[in-house]
């Protein structure tokens, strides 16, 4: 009898051991998004000189230079005497725009990335702003680095961001951003005139990249809310 | 030339060859007046397909931009105002009554139909050039100067053109625009040589010009064979100079078959006005 009651506690405990790993995983993800948020904590704003380069086949434009002033937690803008196209979703490093209380945290698990260990966390949008659905980040874990930022969007638009970091007032800042594009080439529901006959269903897709340097970083000068008043993202 | 110099100075005194520039003059201040109180709303729904993916800054909307947007509609209300006058250049004589004197002068019927016909060109030319001059002029009045965007509505295609490359682009498209609509001339010329009154002729035209850009956008193989041929299709070359590279082969042979209608249109008109017959 003993026996058998033994029997039921071991079974009744490996039933419960696969959601005891998964907590213990989610409160490990929670934990690096907790560090890498505590890391730039004393960052409060950058002004950062960018140049934009885009190696996309149907958006053919020059490289493109302008000025970007980022305040937290999220105001941002951007200023040019010509005309910029800056990618709104991982084109800038935004170090809060992680909050916890603002996405579901899966952990994925533990990988290698570029020879050194990575966790790679699902992040969820409690609430839907902007149009990325999910995002999958690849962070180093003993140098508390965002690496790559898988970005899922609407209309099946895939962004994958990755950074190149330099060290400045003390913050380790990207010094270049590569954004790899796989987008449907037209919006969804847009006719193409007389000649839009359906392709066997195939969606034709628009694959390249955009790649913005960053120089000349100024760290937590003070920049005023006021000069976020106009073209905020 | 002093014949050309008699069809010109005939042409511009009469008021109803002002109705054209009068209409432009109309078409680009309203079109422009209103882009200018409604340039936020008009990139908006322009550039939406981009505004969720990027953050765009600096004057989108400026003379440029707005001149290439009414220069896509060149096609149909231009080719209207040049048959106007184009498609009254032979067949008014005979309305007026004035076919016969003018034919028992000493010059020969070909040379005063070449005067004809070059007076045609060159108020096609003058119309397009007054076009031109307007749409640059109230644009930068009206929005400034700035980089040009084209793009494709709904698809995610972008050319950008850098603001100091821009002037010259657009002296070239301009002056495409003007070949192009020199191939509506002929046809409304050619109309008018073989009409007695102007109204056949601008009709005759329009039709025409409808026809074969309906044709030319069907989604039918056997229209879609035949549309290199249409001058219709040839007629938008001035947009291979907004592209990154001049496209310089498609431009080069748009205008090569646009020289060649316009050819074969004044032979037939050569033609057919040696052999009319004034005398009934």
């Amino acid at each position: 009898m003993k026996r058998i009651w033994l029997l039921c506690l071991f079974l009744f405990l490996m039933t419960l051991w696969p959601a005891m790993t998964q907590a213990q995983d989610q409160r490990e993800g929670l934990r690096i998004l907790a560090a890498l948020e505590r890391k730039y904590a004393e960052l409060k704003d950058y002004t950062v000189d960018i140049q934009v380069h885009f190696a996309i086949e149907t958006f053919r434009a020059p490289d493109l230079q302008a000025k970007l002033y980022y305040k937290v937690p999220d105001k941002m803008r951007i200023e040019s005497r010509r005309v910029v196209f800056f990618p709104r979703d991982g084109g800038y490093f935004n170090p809060a725009q992680f909050g916890q209380e603002d996405y579901t945290v899966l952990f994925l698990g533990y990988v290698t990335y570029d020879k050194r260990k990575a966790v790679q966390l699902r992040l969820i949008p409690r609430k839907i702003k902007g149009a990325t659905q999910d995002m999958v980040l690849t962070i180093d874990t003993a140098k508390l680095l965002l690496q790559e930022m898988l970005l899922t969007q609407t209309g099946g638009k895939e962004v994958t961001a990755v950074f190149t970091y330099g060290t400045f007032g003390g913050f380790e800042l990207p010094t270049f951003i590569r954004l790899i594009l796989n987008l449907p080439a037209a919006e969804p529901g847009m006719e193409q005139g007389f000649g839009a006959i359906p392709n066997g269903g195939e969606e034709k897709r628009v694959q390249g990249e955009i790649t913005i340097t960053y120089a000349n970083y100024k760290v937590n000068t003070g920049l005023p809310d006021e000069l976020f008043k106009k073209n905020k993202p | 030339m002093t014949l050309f110099g008699f069809e010109a100075y005939k042409t511009f005194s009469r008021w109803r060859t002002y109705i054209s520039f009068g209409v432009l003059a109309l078409i680009v201040l309203m079109t422009e007046i209103v882009m200018r109180v409604s340039a936020k709303e008009i990139v908006n729904s322009m550039m939406k397909p981009f505004q969720r993916d990027f953050i765009i800054a600096g004057n989108i909307v400026n003379a440029w931009f707005i001149t290439a947007f009414i220069m896509n509609s060149l096609h149909f209300h231009i080719p209207f105002l040049i048959t106007l006058v184009a498609g009254d250049m032979v067949s008014s004589e005979a309305t007026a009554g004035t076919v016969r004197f003018l034919l028992i002068r000493p010059p020969s019927r070909q040379r005063i139909l070449n005067a004809k016909y070059l007076t045609a060109l060159f108020y096609t030319a003058v119309l397009v050039v007054f076009f031109a001059l307007l749409c640059v002029v109230v644009g930068l009045v009206l929005f400034g100067s700035g980089d040009l965007i084209m793009h494709r509505l709904g698809q995610f295609s972008i050319v950008f053109i850098p603001e100091a490359e821009i002037p010259v682009r657009m002296l070239l498209a301009f002056v495409a625009a003007v070949w192009s609509m020199t191939v509506v001339a002929s046809v409304a010329f050619l109309f008018s040589a073989m009409a007695e009154n102007s109204i056949g002729p601008i009709i005759g035209t329009m039709a025409v010009v409808i026809c074969l850009l309906i044709f030319g956008n069907l989604p039918l193989d056997f229209f879609r064979h035949l549309k290199p041929l249409f001058f219709t299709t040839h007629m938008l070359l001035w947009q291979g100079f907004f592209d990154q590279s001049i496209r310089w082969l498609e431009i080069g042979t748009s205008a090569l078959i646009i020289g060649l209608h316009n050819a074969a249109l004044f032979l037939i008109a050569s033609l057919i006005y040696r052999r009319k017959d004034i005398k009934s």
